[in-house]
Parts: structure tokens; C-alpha cells; sequence
């Protein structure tokens, strides 16, 4: 029984795969330099580049996705896997430009999946966020949801809000503001395209639940949103011109594109 | 139209040709699911191993109850990349809305062995042991909403509309008012439709020189309607019925009733969007305004809008032409001996230009600018209203603060000429 446990821990998987790859993308491991073909297996210990239009996205054997924008630069220090996929550790080391990371929930103490930068170190438990780095060793942290905890040294800075932010430096940890749904869209757009933005807005269970604001943004402007009920299409464009009262300042309703 | 030339300033410039998938994001965007759908379905067929376009598309299908075709692509990008496990849950789920549920068993099991902590697997799971009731994806067709408001504000001159009340003296007045409206939508992504009975008081805070006057001046309104809407072909067509009953001075007095049916169709192209309708409104007056005949008011429209990140600008022309019916021609020299409370057998002309900024998710600025010109053939008379709105509004949750000002002015025969400020303040909210 020990046996087949730990052969099978010998078996798994310490690569990433490379599930969406746009433009230029490189990785070299081993000294060999190779193009990153879409489902192509990139190992433990890579470096992965990225070029002016290239994008990548690397699902890890836990689960977990990494995507890389244009022009990064990481190294995928360490993939090891255990059983089950939640128990491994993981660190991706961000050398240069930006990275989206969706971090599937750790299992046991054991665990850990870590970005780090040449500044700063953030420990994920289940999370998705944002990570850039410049070749001066600044940058950010962006969190999507979950938690993120951020080191630099002794000093430790939570992030727990979702589009809360920490730019770091040499010497340096500090908070940021918190970045509202559109410019966390234009990151996602940014690092992932068109695609991982769409898989984010469509949300899945949680993302239904999470996006309320959206989901009311969404019903405002369809055809069973609450405002159409005042938005009829044959009364003159001001309320005040047909009715006597309070001329009504409304958003006005969209008027349904598609159903 | 502006935003046309801003498209075409746009298209000239070099702009590179957006991919299936940027062209599937800007029609999810504006709500377009069906040809979002179409795009991504489309971007398949040129390249079936896109796992960002399986995984978009299929949970586009669920999200629009095609639960099926969700489950096929769904299956199809699991095969591409089989580490994906919030996909893999997304099938155990759609698995079990669809009564599979060996199938789903199987497949949020193996979720669970790989992430044995995975909060939405747990919960189904939890839901298929009969422990909790069971989550589920699919949404509900029928989704009954309660929207209500409360306006604040001031109203320079609030006898208007000599249409629909007759001669009064103009009085500045504080106002505040009040509308409450049940809504039952059946949310069908190709043929949606809503139901509503919608009540609205407006009240002066203030009174007159003449007490009754102001009393008489402020509406309450009995509103019911249904919208329903389908596609056919590359257009949207809907219908629009509703029908009013309006009185002043609280419910004393019943000023008319209006019905008023309506068809429009739209069709997309890239980002914009335009729109023509035609409507009809059908008007009674009753006991207020016994002088003013029975009038039907039938109107063409064409809307553009454009709709970018932040900002949504709609552009609306349109006319209209008010007829009296059943009228003898002596109640007809009678109506047209009193400019002032003329308002009926007219032509109209109509601009709008309609602007909306957000600053931020839940801080926006709008802008409205609008022109009317109406021609009474049987006075001679000829009158032009021009106006302009200011407004911001702030959201929480399901609540929204709005402030405005509007600004009208009229030119007409001088006993109809008028300008008017308003100002004030609103808070809306609704549930569903």
C-alpha cells in the first residue's frame, strides 16, 4: 500500500499545460528554447515568455490557472503534486510583466501555492488575483476575490477585499486602493483577452452569487428591468411634457439588443 | 448622427479587426446573448480545440437554460483540459439539473477526490444526499420584482401641459412624490416578457394662492402594462400595451385614460443599435377636462444608441401626429377658441440626444438635451420646446440616490409660453 502511494506520487504530473496560447509565447527549460504550442506540457523549472501580443494560459496539474499577458516573464519554480491534487506546493516566480492566477483551495498545512516576485512573496489559500512586476523590481498585487497574503521581508499585508491592491518595491510594501469592477474587467481583458473575460463575466455558481451589482446593472437594462415599466416608447422624451409633476431624470432604459 | 460619424472616424482610423471572441465579449457586453452565442459557436467551427471559446460558450448555454448543449461543451473542453475543475463541477451541476443522476454523482465525486474541500462540490453533494436542498444552476422563469421611489424637489412652474388640464394660474411649488410598482417578469432569454401595475403620486408641499389649483395641478397615476419581445431573423421585435388611468387632487378627480400599444424592431450593427417603432395613444379625457375631445396620437421613431464601456449615448427622432376624434365642429371652435388649453390636433417633431457617464460602477452622470416643435394647423399656431437635464446617480446594492435639474423652455403664443426649473432629488430601490 505505502508502495503503490508513493509510486504513484512518482507518477504524477509536475508539468503545466498550456491550454490557451496566443502569439509569442516561449519557454525554456533545460537550456532548450521552444515555441509554446497550445496543450504542449511546459515542466517544473521553466521559464516562460511572452512577446508584445503573446498570451498564455497554464493550467496547473492542481487545478489551479496561471495567464500571463504580453511581454511577462515567470519561472515555474515548483509544481509538485500530491494526493489529492488539493495537497501540493506550488510557486511561480514572476520575473517580469503581469499575471492572472486562480488558485484552487489548498489542502492541509503542508500546502502552499506562492507567487513571488523579486520584492515580494504573496501565500494564496483559494484565490484568484492579479500580479505585475516591472524589470526595477516594483509592482502590484490586484486581488480578485478571495484572500491574499503578501509578504516583503518581516512585513506581512492582507489583502481581503475584493480589487483591493499592494504595490511593492526594494524596501517597500503598501497598500493601494481599491480598484471598482471596470478596471478590474480591463485587467482581466488585459492579461487574458476577450476569452478569460467572458468566462469571468458568465460566471459559474459562485460568480452568479458574487456578481449581484453586475446582475443588477444586467437587469436594468433588459427588457424585465425595472425601469422599463416607466420607459414607454410612445410618450414624448420628457415625462414633464405629457404629465404635470416632477420632470423624472431617469436612466433611461437600454433598449434590448437581443433577447 | 453623431455616433455614426464617431464609427466610422473609429473604422477609418486603422482600428484592427476585432476576433470572433472580442466580437462575442462587446455582444455579451450589451446583453446580446443570442448572437454572443452565435459568434462563439461560429469561433468552434473554425477552431474546435479553443478551450477559452468551449468553456465561454458553454457557459454561455447554461446561463440561457441550454442546458444540454452546455453539458456537450462542457464535455468537449474537459477532454481538452481534464485539470479543470470548477468546469468539472460545472458539469456535475448541469449533470443534475437535467435529472442525470448517476452521471452527476460520478462526476462532482471526482471533483471531491481531487479537491476534497471544494465548497460549490460539497454543497451538491450535500444536495444530492438529501442533507440540504440541493443548489441548482438553472434559474427561474418567473421573477417577480417590487420597485419603489420617493422624489423630492422644486418645481418652478407646475401648471403645465394644457393638454391635460385646463386653464390654471403657474405656481412655483415644493413637490414630492411617490411610485410603487409590482413587476412580474417571465425571464425567457428569446421571448421575455414583463407584467407590471405601477402607482405614482405626485404632491405639492405648498400651497397657492389658490388652494384647489395646486391640488388640481398634481397627478396620480394607475398604471398597468405588459412588454413582450421576440427575435426574428437578424431583428428584435417587441409589443408594448398599456394602459393609465390618471387623476388629480389625490383620486378626486379622473382627468383620462390613455391606452397605449406600441411595435418596435431593432437589429445591431457592431456597437450601435437602432431601433424603429411605432406606437399609438389613445386618450380620454373624463371629468377634469371635459372641454378637450378624445384624442388618438400615432408616432414613428428611430433610436440609435451606442454603448461603450462606460458611457451609453442614444440619439431619438422621431414624430408625431395628434388627432381629436368624434368632435363636432363646434366642440372644435370651442377647443381652439382657448390657445391655453389647446392640445389636441397637432403635428410634432422630436430630437433627443441622450448621454450617460459612469465615473464609477456605482457613480454616473447623464445628460439629455431635447427639441420639440408642434404645429396646431387648426389655430395657426406654431410652438418649439427645448430642454436640457443634468442628472447623477449613486447605487448601493438595489437602491439608487439620483439628483437632477431641468431646465424647459417653450415658445408659443404667449398665452402658452413658459419656462420651467426643476430640481430634486431622488431615491429609488427595488427587490427581486
Amino acid at each position: 500500500m505505502t508502495l503503490s502511494i508513493m509510486l504513484s506520487q512518482l507518477l504524477l504530473s509536475t508539468t503545466a499545460v498550456a491550454i490557451q496560447v496566443a502569439g509569442d509565447v516561449q519557454f525554456e527549460s533545460k537550456g532548450t528554447v521552444a515555441p509554446v504550442v497550445r496543450f504542449a506540457e511546459v515542466p517544473q523549472g521553466a521559464t516562460v515568455r511572452t512577446g508584445p501580443d503573446g498570451r498564455v494560459a497554464l493550467r496547473l496539474p492542481s487545478g489551479s490557472l496561471v495567464r500571463l499577458g504580453p511581454q511577462t516573464h515567470i519561472a515555474l519554480t515548483s509544481i509538485e503534486r500530491g494526493i489529492p491534487a488539493a495537497k501540493r506546493k506550488e510557486t511561480v516566480r514572476v520575473v517580469v510583466g503581469r499575471m492572472w492566477a486562480h488558485v484552487m483551495g489548498l489542502l492541509g498545512t503542508e500546502s502552499r501555492f506562492e507567487v513571488a516576485t523579486s520584492n515580494a512573496v504573496a501565500g494564496v489559500r483559494g484565490t484568484s488575483f492579479w500580479v505585475s512586476s516591472t524589470e526595477g523590481g516594483a509592482g502590484e498585487f490586484v486581488l480578485e476575490h478571495g484572500a491574499l497574503d503578501i509578504r516583503q521581508g518581516d512585513v506581512n499585508l492582507m489583502l481581503d477585499r475584493p480589487g483591493s491592491a499592494a504595490s511593492f518595491r526594494a524596501g517597500g510594501l503598501a497598500a493601494g486602493g481599491t480598484l471598482d469592477a471596470w478596471a478590474l474587467a480591463t485587467l482581466r481583458r488585459g492579461v487574458g483577452g476577450a476569452g478569460a473575460s467572458m468566462i469571468s463575466s458568465l460566471g459559474g455558481q459562485r460568480g452568479a452569487l458574487l456578481q449581484r451589482g453586475l446582475r443588477r446593472e444586467e437587469m436594468r437594462r433588459t427588457l424585465v428591468g425595472p425601469d422599463n415599466t416607466i420607459d414607454s416608447p410612445v410618450t414624448s422624451p420628457r415625462v414633464g411634457h405629457e404629465l404635470r409633476g416632477l420632470a423624472e431624470i431617469r436612466v433611461r432604459l437600454q433598449l434590448p439588443d437581443q433577447p | 448622427m453623431i455616433s455614426i460619424l464617431l464609427f466610422v472616424s473609429v473604422s477609418a482610423a486603422g482600428t484592427p479587426a476585432p476576433t470572433p471572441l472580442e466580437r462575442a465579449e462587446a455582444a455579451l457586453d450589451a446583453g446580446d446573448l443570442t448572437h454572443a452565442s452565435a459568434i462563439l459557436e461560429e469561433a468552434l467551427v473554425s477552431d474546435p480545440q479553443d478551450a477559452d471559446a468551449l468553456w465561454a460558450a458553454a457557459r454561455l448555454a447554461l446561463r440561457r437554460q441550454h442546458t444540454q448543449r452546455g453539458i456537450e461543451l462542457l464535455q468537449r473542453l474537459l477532454k481538452l483540459d481534464p485539470n479543470n475543475d470548477e468546469a468539472r463541477f460545472e458539469l456535475a451541476q448541469a449533470l443534475y439539473d437535467e435529472g442525470e443522476q448517476a452521471a452527476a454523482r460520478t462526476t462532482v465525486d471526482s471533483v471531491l477526490e481531487r479537491h476534497p474541500q471544494y465548497p460549490p462540490a460539497l454543497l451538491l453533494k450535500l444536495g444530492m444526499d438529501g442533507y440540504i436542498e440541493a443548489p441548482t444552476g438553472r434559474r427561474t422563469r418567473w421573477r417577480p420584482q417590487v420597485r419603489a421611489g420617493v422624489t423630492a424637489g422644486f418645481d418652478s412652474n407646475v401648471a403645465l401641459d394644457p393638454g391635460t388640464v385646463s386653464a390654471a394660474s403657474r405656481q412655483k411649488a415644493g413637490v414630492m412624490g411617490f411610485d410603487a410598482a409590482a413587476v412580474v417578469n417571465y425571464d425567457v432569454e428569446e421571448r421575455p416578457a414583463t407584467f407590471f401595475l405601477r402607482f405614482a403620486t405626485m404632491q405639492a408641499l405648498n400651497q397657492g394662492p389658490d388652494e384647489a389649483d395646486l391640488a388640481n395641478l398634481m397627478p396620480t397615476s394607475l398604471e398597468a402594462g405588459a412588454i413582450a419581445q421576440r427575435p426574428l431573423g437578424a431583428f428584435v421585435a417587441a409589443g408594448d400595451l398599456r394602459v393609465q388611468e390618471l387623476f388629480v387632487n389625490q383620486f378626486a378627480t379622473e382627468v383620462q385614460r390613455l391606452v397605449a400599444p406600441s411595435l418596435w424592431g431593432g437589429r445591431r450593427f457592431g456597437a450601435h443599435f437602432v431601433r424603429l417603432l411605432g406606437g399609438a395613444e389613445w386618450r380620454q379625457p373624463v371629468g377634469l377636462t371635459g372641454d378637450v375631445p378624445t384624442s388618438l396620437t400615432l408616432k414613428v421613431a428611430l433610436r440609435e444608441q451606442v454603448r461603450l464601456t462606460r458611457s451609453l449615448l442614444m440619439i431619438d427622432g422621431g414624430v408625431r401626429q395628434n388627432t381629436a376624434l368624434g368632435e363636432s365642429a363646434a366642440e372644435r371652435d370651442l377647443a381652439v377658441a382657448n390657445v391655453a388649453t389647446l392640445g389636441t390636433g397637432f403635428q410634432e417633431a422630436y430630437a433627443s440626444i441622450y448621454a450617460e457617464y459612469a465615473l464609477t460602477q456605482s457613480l454616473g452622470l447623464l445628460a439629455q438635451v431635447v427639441g420639440q416643435a408642434r404645429r396646431f394647423d387648426d389655430v395657426d399656431l406654431r410652438e418649439s420646446t427645448y430642454s436640457a437635464q443634468l442628472g447623477a446617480r449613486a447605487t448601493f446594492g438595489f437602491t439608487e440616490v439620483q439628483l437632477f435639474y431641468d431646465y424647459a423652455r417653450n415658445f408659443s403664443d404667449p398665452a402658452r409660453a413658459y419656462d420651467r426649473h426643476q430640481a430634486g432629488a431622488a431615491l429609488r430601490f427595488w427587490y427581486d
